[in-house]
């Protein structure tokens, strides 16, 4: 099964948003909260857990670290699982939004379509998911604390106030170029390494030119963040496919204060699933790409 | 064994038993506190646990490294109020002397008032617009 760009693909554009507003339907057991926001909380709670405690370099169960890439891959799969049960369309793949292609005017990007994801603005008044359309922020990270606060309100989003730029194609393919090797110890964003370069330059750089709820901790509050880390899943195969022999580091052997990154750790998740780096690296099984370059 | 297309196939969010009536009692995945708790290094990042954190909004980052032979040792304590009180987030310092923060983990920042003005515009739901008009 593919995963389409979703800008040239209607059916993968069109089950995305479906899925992402029966997803923030669905209640979420007997809380008041909903499938949709089990992703945002995961996300919250993996950032926060630092590996090990102490280290100055910020890398957690999630980033800046080597399980950056496998454990985003993760979360999407267990995201797109949900919304093909929600649809009960067992074709569905997540679609990406190549916004490398966008790099000359991000905000003018048909993405931002009252027909896609609706545009900017606190709240977001367009598209889909905007102020009035149920789609209501349920919990965010408190600003003062690092621990998370229920809130009730739109959607927000903030083009050009913490960034104004989308990485280009040129620097999508430099950092393929530049980096033969996925990971360098001591393993964090002290060094670059292409997981680095994912990470920091390329991932990063677009959560800050969205803003708003894109600049927190809950991120995958706003949609757009499954469509962006569907692209950088995307490159990282990309990476893969150019240097098919590179390895996932560090290997097992390395020591303790490298749990949860290992290629043979278990990553960090609330459900009942233990799933490592390694099971995940050939996303073939999972799924493909339409176009990796 | 199963396969990681077999483990993921098995998650099931949508029935969401661990969940129960609120999100609150899930700090951490039991066995991610049953590493922590196993001495692996680990803790619930819920206490700074490490980090040096204090209850008057001071946060200490230790950053080692040797050098010609040499152990090198620095640390750096920064004590934010917002409107009198402290902070309470986690801050650290990288090894190129930037500011790193989980409150805004896309970014880091020279300047401890840079980032304490972004904090503010980022979070208006923590700390409510006080602009004179």
């Amino acid at each position: 099964m593919i995963r389409h760009n979703i800008l040239t693909n209607d059916v993968a554009r069109q089950n995305f948003v479906q899925g992402c507003l029966a997803l923030k339907a669905e209640p979420l057991g007997t809380t008041r909260y909903s499938t949709y926001d089990y992703f945002a909380f995961w996300h919250h709670r993996a950032m926060n857990f630092m590996t090990p405690p102490g280290n100055s370099a910020g890398r957690n169960a999630a980033h800046a670290g080597p399980v950056f890439g496998p454990w985003h891959r993760f979360l999407l799969i267990v995201f797109e699982n949900q919304i093909r049960r929600v649809l009960n369309e067992d074709d569905f793949r997540l679609p990406y939004w190549d916004w490398a292609a966008d790099a000359a005017s991000p905000a003018g990007s048909p993405l931002w379509g009252p027909d896609v994801l609706g545009g900017s603005g606190n709240p977001v008044r367009s598209g889909p998911f905007r102020d009035g359309s149920g789609f209501n922020i349920r919990l965010t990270q408190d600003g003062n604390s690092d621990d998370w606060m229920d809130v009730d309100r739109p959607l927000r989003r903030g083009f050009n106030i913490f960034g104004t730029t989308v990485p280009s194609a040129t620097e999508v393919t430099n950092s393929i170029n530049s980096f033969p090797f996925y990971e360098r110890q001591p393993y964090n964003n002290d060094v670059s390494s292409f997981r680095w370069d994912l990470e920091i330059p390329l991932h990063s750089t677009v959560h800050r030119f969205v803003g708003g709820d894109m600049m927190t901790t809950t991120s995958p509050n706003d949609p757009v963040f499954f469509l962006h880390h569907c692209n950088i899943d995307r490159i990282w195969a990309r990476w893969q496919s150019t240097y098919p022999q590179a390895l996932y580091l560090p290997r097992q052997t390395a020591p303790d204060t490298y749990r949860f990154h290992r290629e043979d750790d278990r990553m960090h998740t609330f459900l009942d699933i233990n799933l490592t780096p390694a099971d995940i690296l050939d996303y073939t099984v999972y799924y493909d790409y339409d176009i990796l370059n | 064994m199963q396969s990681g297309k077999e483990k993921v196939a098995g998650c099931k969010v949508e029935h969401a038993e661990e969940v129960g009536d609120d999100l609150r009692h899930l700090d951490q995945p039991d066995w991610v506190k049953e590493l922590a708790r196993g001495g692996h290094g680990h803790d619930d990042h819920a206490g700074h646990g490490g980090h040096g954190g204090d209850h008057d909004g001071g946060f200490t980052s230790t950053r080692t490294t040797h050098h010609d032979g040499h152990e090198i040792e620095i640390k750096t304590t920064y004590h934010i109020k917002i409107d009198g009180k402290p902070y309470r987030g986690h801050l650290s310092v990288n090894d190129d002397g930037h500011l790193h923060c989980h409150a805004i983990p896309y970014e880091t920042y020279g300047s401890a008032l840079d980032f304490v003005r972004n904090l503010i515009d980022i979070y208006p739901d923590t700390f409510a617009t006080k602009t004179q008009g």
